[in-house]
This record gives structure tokens, C-alpha cells and sequence, in this order.
């Protein structure tokens, strides 16, 4: 994972385009989440409190997930090397926690060096923009 | 909304960068070429409505950990 500062608990990203429904909210504070051991993370906007994300690794829930970064948005976050990037999915909490869903359509990428991060659209419709986070089990 | 009529292998421009090209025109299917700035990302109007719709959806100002499932309940530090 990013390594946070060692003055802070978070790390600061820049989404140059913002995201799809935000295209003006650029600068994000990226902090882990939740009890020790947790996989969350929290990403809240910088400069508008209202605008807050639950994200998580994909792979913590579907560890099969993969995807080939598309060449526009792998220049664009000067990744050429899969090391270097981090990925997230969006969580979408719904009204019971076993209805929370991932966007794995849409994942974050971030340039673990430089910071900079995009949400990626896939162009495959293999996966869901609402797949469900509690596996029956 | 600008209304244009294209037959295949006509283009049109937008701004001074983007161009959208007909390929091809098979029955009720139109094949578009986009050529864009690197720095513009170019979607189907769906799926950009869709992820748009579930960033949306998904922005809380707060967030308990309670609401989240796979983490053990009441074992809060």
C-alpha cells in the first residue's frame, strides 16, 4: 500500500480529471479505515468535506479480479509497470451491511509514486458496477 | 443539441482536436472512429452514466464501519 507520511496517517492523490459525477473535486486524502486489520480505506476530498468514499482492494473480496489498463489512462498515470499501481474499488453502503456492493467496473488506479490516480472505466462488461461485497458462505 | 446528417466515411470535428469519424453504417448500427487528445477520455454514454450514477450513489460525508460487512462486529478499538 501507499506509504502514508510519516507526519500523518494518510497520503494526499490527485485525480487531474476528477471522477465521473465530481469532475472538479481533484485533490484526495487517502487513509486506512476501520478497526486493526481492516482492509478499508477511507478517500475524502480535500477541498469539499461533503465528498467522501469507502474504497477497498478488490481482490479482498474477489480475488480473481484482473484487468488490462488501457494505453490512454496508463500514460496519462505514467504507469508502466504493474508494481506500480494501486487499486481500489468503490463501496457502495446500503441501508444493511450485507447489501453493500463494489464498483468493479469503475476501479481507482493510483501511481503509487507520483500519486496521481484516475477512476478507470473497464471497457469489459464482465463486471458489475454493483457487485455484492458479502459472499454467501 | 447540433443535428448533423453523415454518410459513411464523413467526419465530424470537435473543437480544434476531436474528430468523429462514420466507419460504417450496417442496418441499425453506426461504427464511430474518435480520434482525441490523450488527455480526454472518450466513453459509451451508458456506461459513463452508469459509473457516474454509482460514484453518486457511493459518496457518504460519513461512514460507520458498523455498515461494513466482513469486519467482526463489536470489536471496535
Amino acid at each position: 500500500m501507499l506509504e502514508t507520511d510519516a507526519q500523518t496517517d494518510f497520503v494526499e492523490i490527485r485525480f487531474a480529471a476528477g471522477l465521473p459525477g465530481f469532475p472538479n473535486v481533484h485533490r484526495f486524502r487517502l487513509a486506512p479505515w476501520g478497526p486493526p486489520g481492516s482492509p478499508y480505506l477511507r478517500l475524502r476530498a480535500v477541498d469539499d468535506p461533503e465528498v467522501g468514499f469507502v474504497v477497498v482492494p478488490p481482490w479482498v473480496f474477489y480475488p480473481e479480479y484482473e484487468f488490462d489498463l488501457d494505453d490512454a489512462s496508463a500514460e496519462r498515470l505514467g504507469l508502466s509497470v504493474a508494481d506500480d499501481a494501486i487499486v481500489l474499488a468503490v463501496v457502495t453502503l446500503r441501508d444493511r451491511p450485507e447489501d453493500a456492493t463494489l464498483n468493479l467496473l469503475g476501479p481507482i488506479v493510483v501511481n503509487r509514486h507520483t500519486h496521481d490516480a484516475a477512476q478507470v472505466v473497464l471497457p469489459t462488461s464482465s463486471y458489475s458496477v454493483r457487485a455484492p461485497l458479502a459472499v454467501a458462505g | 443539441m447540433l443535428v448533423l446528417t453523415r454518410r459513411a466515411n464523413q467526419s465530424i470535428m470537435i473543437g480544434h482536436e476531436i474528430v468523429v469519424t462514420v466507419l460504417e453504417v450496417r442496418g441499425d448500427q453506426v461504427r464511430l472512429g474518435i480520434k482525441a487528445p490523450r488527455s480526454i477520455d472518450v466513453h459509451r454514454e451508458e456506461i459513463f452514466a452508469q459509473l457516474q450514477q454509482a460514484n453518486r450513489d457511493a459518496v457518504r460525508q460519513d461512514a460507520d464501519v458498523e455498515d461494513l460487512p466482513g469486519l467482526p462486529q463489536g470489536d471496535r478499538r
